[in-house]
């Protein structure tokens, strides 16, 4: 009884990792490249990371207010992915603000941009409410999400 | 004559085993360790390469000491075996080396 038991698990954990090498050999051409990718944006992120500190010491050294963030909160109540599709399409509209002098931003075209626009995301619309915008070197813009039917 | 041609075939699976059983495995222990797979068993193939030819030989010493009663005894058959083993073994090596070599070439990367 023991014997047959043994012999029935040994078959169970060849099988097992057997099956862990087919699995490894179907999906390591898509895990390298993952890999790479992630290397890639790591260093462009690095490289980004560094102008932007010498953009900074710069932009002291001028004595100006210059919009250095961007942050959107998004109330969505949906699929997290769809609510990150929503928020890079904010992103895109919006990309433009940052880099730019504090005097010459308009709140109000802000508000036109973003209020009742809508967007569609994987053939679903979605209408945008602007709830609040914040306008200082970091702006905060609160977007309610909604999904239209 | 037999014996001599069943431990060519032996030393040649044994070394390709060696070399594809530790790619492998070691590619499911980069995954599990968050290490990019392909990338490891290629590393992994060049390292263990050698120590595959000594496995399938069963080990350094009884190979060496035939190539030295083979060369300092005069026993040519016996050399000649052990160089035709070796050269089986580093074949199966070999073999396995570039199985994975070429799996890389699928890769779109």
């Amino acid at each position: 009884m023991n014997k047959k038991l043994f012999y029935y698990f040994t078959l169970f954990f060849l099988g097992f990792l057997f099956g862990l090498v087919c699995m490894n050999l179907y999906q390591m051409h898509a895990l390298d490249r993952l890999y790479r990718i992630q290397n890639q944006l790591t260093n462009q992120l690095m490289d980004k990371e560094i102008k932007l500190e010498r953009l900074n010491e710069s932009v002291k050294k001028q004595n100006t207010v210059v919009i250095k963030d961007l942050h959107i909160t998004l109330k969505f109540d949906g699929n997290i992915l769809i609510k990150d599709e929503i928020e890079k399409n904010i992103q895109f509209y919006l990309s433009d603000l940052v880099g730019r002098e504090l005097t010459n931003i308009d709140g109000e075209m802000i508000y036109k941009v973003l209020q009742k626009r809508i967007i569609e995301v994987d053939n679903k619309q979605f209408q945008l409410t602007v709830e609040y915008i914040i306008i200082s070197e970091k702006i905060s813009i609160v977007v309610k999400a909604i999904l239209l039917k | 004559m037999l014996i001599f041609l069943q431990n060519i075939l032996y030393n040649l699976f044994i070394s390709m085993g060696v070399i594809l059983g530790g790619c492998f495995f070691g590619g499911i222990a980069a995954t599990f360790n968050g290490h990019p797979p392909l990338k490891t068993m290629l590393d992994l193939c060049e390292k263990i390469k050698i120590w595959a030819i000594i496995v399938a030989l069963g080990g350094t010493f009884p190979s060496f000491k035939m190539l030295e009663v083979g060369i300092f005894n005069g026993d040519i058959r016996g050399l000649f075996k052990q160089v035709i083993y070796i050269l089986s073994a580093l074949t199966g090596a070999q073999l396995g080396y570039r199985l994975i070599y070429y799996l890389e070439g699928l890769s779109k990367l």
